[in-house]
């Protein structure tokens, strides 16, 4: 039992920077050490000024050319020898750094990127009988123009969307009508009306 | 870098399936005591803890979780196993307690384990392919099917298999399917809509969450980027400083930002044990943290062959970088391997783990969530800990990820992870508390735990019988520390219960009396010429008791030997027949009656000097006849004892000094005597009856002989009459000191003691260590303190004390009175003046 020992950590014992000094025949890096990272840096710094030459040394000498390209990959050398290796790779830090800023503005749900599809007008029109029968119902019904099923779905499940821009969601196709009764011109036009007026609410609330 | 969503399909008792094919196993763990414990305890708690990493083979999460309780939860173990129609008063308080604690942040920590269980045999096939279907019907919209009887059957003999190993102190249990249902929840909601946790496992229900259907995915947002609204401002966003993750719960949309920190190292030297438990001291940040550990149990062999790799790497390395000048970082990492290998040289025992320990803090706002990170960072580092700790970037999603169960460890989580032995990080002591206290009961004080409130309750009744201690409560601490407002609100808790309570009251104004009387039928015998009521035990008690106590009584009173002449003569004149035969039903009566006899005769002169007695002004309790006798079975009997003057310990030990005894003293002493003998008859009286005995002043209980030893048998026997006591004492070691079966108290709270002496005196009555300067200071300078320049403690911390409980656990505490404003009031007014 370490029970005298002061309470430590001994993650140095494993992980320490493995640098490159020497070359297989013993002789020394000139610069050296060299990390693997700093390794890798330069050997892509190398290839895309290589393969980008045409591009920034159209009209330099070759020897201006090798300076620069020389320059280049000493000083990403430079700029890689001080990053921290420890406790996250540059690489995790990066992919980490790049998550963020390329994270979806509204979250993500079910590991997906939650968007919102643009409102839109339904176009379309089914015809319903309009008997005298069924006037007495139509105090109950619910406003012609309210979208199908799905988005409340979507809306329950999702309720901030209602906080967000969030109007309309898509309609499948088949059923873009609402199944409330079409009375007469004038009650279908205030139909029209109100459903507009809903589109604009939720403008107006962002 | 993966990206998660919920990792769990299916769940049910201690038992989660995954969508990776892995079934997990989950517990709930008690916390050990450790509050104020001697160094040497401390070590043994750090050794179970040391049994516990070693536990399992390969993963382990390690987790605690802050839970907020609900009222109606505290307010149902106030009343569980009390008849209500018969207690009404008892449903009034609990009433009131209830709004009382309404508004109130309570709660507590609890620990959990989750384990991932390996895939044996055909299991090997067939979680994948479960897992597979899931998806296929998760895709198709179709139900899950469920796991199969014999699956969970097989699972559960797995994972009973694998708790076998968790050391017995840290009583683990499966979790409940809604335990687990919670865990996840109340990671969505941290300082959003959290709810409390389920007490327990579910009684009946044979139902089968399926997790889908009740725990949701959550909406994560790292950086709360759909906080910021123009597109221009999610574009200029800094992610440096929105290092938080912003959870939303679909079912409820409320959001949650919350702040994971990790630790990385600690401080260069060490830290030192005890003293170093920086998970288990993790309250003292004053913040809410959740933690949780990610662990890796690493073979004995591995890590040797790992350590022998890493000599060889850094022997290279020397080599590599010997031009480079870089030498004396690789010396670090050299000595810290010396340093390492020395240990599992050292001892054979020893394992290595692998861990992240990462914790979690919260806020309602984004800046709330990011201050707290601030702070914790603040607290682990610089100002407490000096530890390395880290708001990692771009991973706070899969830190939050990983402090849950079912979640395979991030790789992120891997290259955080901290290499030490077990025994170092046992030094931790994660699973631990200092709370104290009953699961039922009545509520006596409150414990800050968590930075959340818990009610400490004590159920008197189940702890006797549980426990096998003494039906006893002590309280200690000097003048106006609390102890008499402790006691006075315990007892009035218990006669609200339906107890009957006895007390001995040596106040002058009779403060008892008025703590009792309201609402309740109380008996007030005051032994003084204002007497109202008799305590005359020959017309008090049965006449089997009779003779006996008020023969004792007498020997006392008039000083003679129980072999004496005089003992015959009462032995024979108290006989129940003859006192029958003669109509002697009064202490009155047989003065009379002996002086009746012959002049000459023993008895005559016995009792004239009976009636000498019996003119002394307190002498009226039990002389006069005129005064109704008290009801031995009357809720509450108050024996007010102020005016007795009772013998020191000297004059009681000291012939001379006892022969010169004032008559006054003489009487108060036997007078004492016959109040503790009536209230045993009393309490020992209906063995199914509750009844208990308060005092507030030890000393009159146990300063002679004859009383302290009636103290001792009631403290050995009275447990199986369901007999009680409650003690006040300023000395613990003067009034406790003569009392051998002082051991039988289990319960006792020591309260502020200005006086070191005392308060060390105090610190050894209640089994701490008294050469403890620390908690020296404690007692003396931090419970109730008294600024320099006020002469009453701040009102918000009146009533502190160290209370040890039934369970011999350890923790500060602060009274509480009762929540009904009409006893409340009584108790408050009392003491009102006094500092409580």
């Amino acid at each position: 039992m370490s029970a005298g020992r002061p309470v430590k950590f001994y993650t140095r014992a494993r992980k320490f920077p493995r640098l490159l000094g020497k070359t297989l025949d013993g002789r020394t890096l000139p610069g050296g050490p060299y990390s693997i990272r700093q390794a890798v840096v330069a050997g892509v710094v190398l290839f895309v000024m290589a393969k980008t030459i045409s591009w920034w040394g159209g009209s330099m000498s070759g020897v201006s050319r090798g300076i620069l390209i020389v320059a280049a990959v000493l000083g990403s050398t430079v700029v890689t020898r001080n990053l921290p290796t420890f406790p996250r790779n540059p690489l995790s830090l990066l992919l980490g750094l790049l998550r963020v800023i390329t994270s979806p503005s509204r979250g993500r749900y079910r590991n997906r990127a939650i968007t919102i599809p643009a409102g839109g007008r339904v176009r379309g029109a089914a015809l319903i009988d309009d008997s005298p029968a069924e006037h007495h119902r139509l105090g109950e019904a619910p406003p012609p123009s309210q979208p199908d099923v799905e988005p409340e779905q979507l809306r329950e499940e999702l309720p901030f969307l209602d906080a967000g821009t969030a109007t309309a969601a898509p309609r499948p196709a088949g059923v873009d009508v609402a199944p409330a009764p079409t009375l007469s011109r004038v009650s279908s036009l205030l139909a029209a009306a109100a459903s507009n007026t809903g589109t604009h609410t939720g403008e107006r609330d962002e | 870098m993966s990206r998660r969503s919920m990792p769990a399909t299916w769940f049910t008792d201690g038992l989660l399936w995954t969508r990776e094919g892995v079934v997990w196993a989950i517990w709930r763990v008690r916390s050990l005591p450790y509050g104020l414990r001697p160094d040497r305890d401390k070590q043994g708690v750090r050794g179970v803890h040391t049994a516990l990493l070693r536990a399992f083979q390969g993963e382990a999460l390690y987790a605690s979780t802050v839970t907020p309780h609900d009222p109606a939860q505290v307010v149902e173990r106030m009343i569980a196993g009390v008849d209500l129609t018969q207690n009404p008063r008892w449903a009034l308080e609990a009433e009131a307690r209830l709004d009382e604690l309404e508004g109130l942040p309570l709660g507590e920590r609890i620990g959990w384990i989750a384990v991932p269980m390996r895939n044996t045999g055909w299991s090997r096939v067939q979680e994948p392919l479960r897992s597979a279907t899931y998806d296929l019907a998760d895709w198709l919209a179709l139900r899950r099917p469920p796991v199969e009887e014999a699956a969970v059957a097989a699972r559960r003999a797995q994972a009973d298999q694998l708790m076998k190993q968790i050391p017995r102190p840290f009583e683990p249990r499966p979790a409940s399917r809604l335990e687990i249902a919670w865990w996840f929840g109340h990671a969505m909601n941290r300082s959003a809509l959290d709810s409390a946790a389920p007490l327990g496992p579910p009684d009946d229900l044979e139902l089968r969450l399926h997790a889908g259907a009740v725990v949701g995915n959550p909406v994560l947002d790292e950086g709360g980027r759909s906080d910021l609204g123009s597109r221009l401002a999610q574009m200029s966003m800094d992610p440096l400083t929105r290092r938080f993750l912003k959870i939303t719960d679909p079912s409820t949309n409320a959001s949650s930002y919350q702040v994971q920190l990790v630790v990385l190292d600690t401080p260069p030297n060490g830290l030192a044990f005890p003293g170093g438990e920086w998970l288990g001291r993790i309250d003292e940040s004053g913040l809410e943290v959740d933690w949780a550990i990610r662990a890796d149990l690493v073979r004995r062999e591995k890590v040797q062959s790992e350590n022998a790799r890493a000599l060889r790497e850094l022997n290279d390395q020397y080599d590599q970088q010997g031009a480079g000048g870089l030498m004396s970082g690789l010396d670090k990492n050299a000595s810290t391997l010396g340093e390492y290998a020395q240990i599992f040289a050292d001892d054979e025992l020893e394992m290595e783990v692998s861990f992240t320990n990462i914790l979690t803090v919260s806020g309602p706002t984004a800046d709330a969530a990011i201050d707290a990170g601030r702070q914790l960072r603040e607290h682990l580092g610089p100002s407490v800990w000096k530890m390395k700790t880290s708001i990692e970037l771009g991973a706070q999603e899969d830190l939050w990820w990983a402090t849950l169960p079912g979640v395979a460890t991030p790789s992120v989580v891997r290259q955080l992870a901290q290499v030490t032995t077990t025994s170092n990080l046992a030094a931790a002591t994660f699973f631990t508390s200092t709370r104290v206290g009953d699961p039922t009961g009545f509520p006596i004080a409150e414990q800050v735990d968590a930075q959340r409130v818990s009610m400490v309750m004590l159920d008197m009744l189940a702890a006797s019988r549980n426990l096998d201690t003494a039906i006893a409560v002590a309280a200690c601490g000097e003048l106006g520390a609390g102890k008499s407002y402790f006691l006075m609100s315990m007892a009035r808790a218990l006669l609200d219960r339906g107890a009957q309570i006895i007390a001995i009251d040596r106040t002058p104004v009779g403060e008892w009396g008025r703590a009792l009387a309201a609402e309740t039928e109380t008996q007030i015998v005051d032994i003084s010429s204002e007497a109202t009521m008799s305590m005359d035990p020959l017309r008090v008690l049965p006449p089997q008791d009779a003779a006996e106590v008020t023969q004792s009584f007498l020997q006392v009173l008039m000083n003679f030997s129980s072999s004496s002449e005089e003992a015959d003569v009462f032995s024979t004149v108290l006989e129940h027949d003859y006192r029958d035969e003669h109509s002697l039903h009064s202490l009155l009566a047989v003065q009379q009656h002996l002086l009746s006899q012959p002049e000459a005769s023993l008895e005559h002169r016995l009792g004239k000097r009976l009636r000498t007695q019996s003119r002394t002004s307190f002498a009226r309790a039990l002389f006069d006849e005129s005064l109704p006798a008290i009801d031995m079975k009357a809720p509450a009997l108050v024996f007010g004892t102020a005016k007795l003057k009772l013998p020191s310990t000297d004059e009681l030990n000291t012939a001379h000094r006892h022969s010169q005894m004032s008559l006054e003293k003489v009487f108060g002493r036997a007078m004492n005597l016959l109040v503790f003998a009536l209230a045993r008859r009393i309490c020992f009286a209906d063995p199914l009856q509750l009844a208990v005995l308060v005092t507030d002043e030890t000393a009159s209980l146990t300063g002679s002989p004859e009383t302290c030893e009636e103290c001792g048998l009631w403290l050995r026997d009275g447990r199986k009459h369901l007999a009680g006591l409650l003690f006040g004492s300023h000395d613990a070691e003067a009034d406790f000191g003569a009392l051998v079966e002082v051991h039988l108290i289990a319960v006792r709270l020591l309260m502020r003691h200005r006086d070191e002496t005392l308060a060390r005196r105090g610190l050894a009555w209640i089994g701490l260590d008294p050469e403890d300067q620390d908690l020296v200071d404690v007692v003396t300078r931090d419970l109730s303190p008294i600024p320099d320049e006020a002469t009453a403690p701040d009102p918000q911390r009146r009533g502190e004390g160290i209370l040890r409980d039934f369970r011999n656990r350890y923790g500060r505490v602060k009274v509480i009175g009762p929540a009904r404003s009409e006893t409340e009031r009584v108790l408050h007014g009392i003491h009102k003046g006094a500092i409580v």
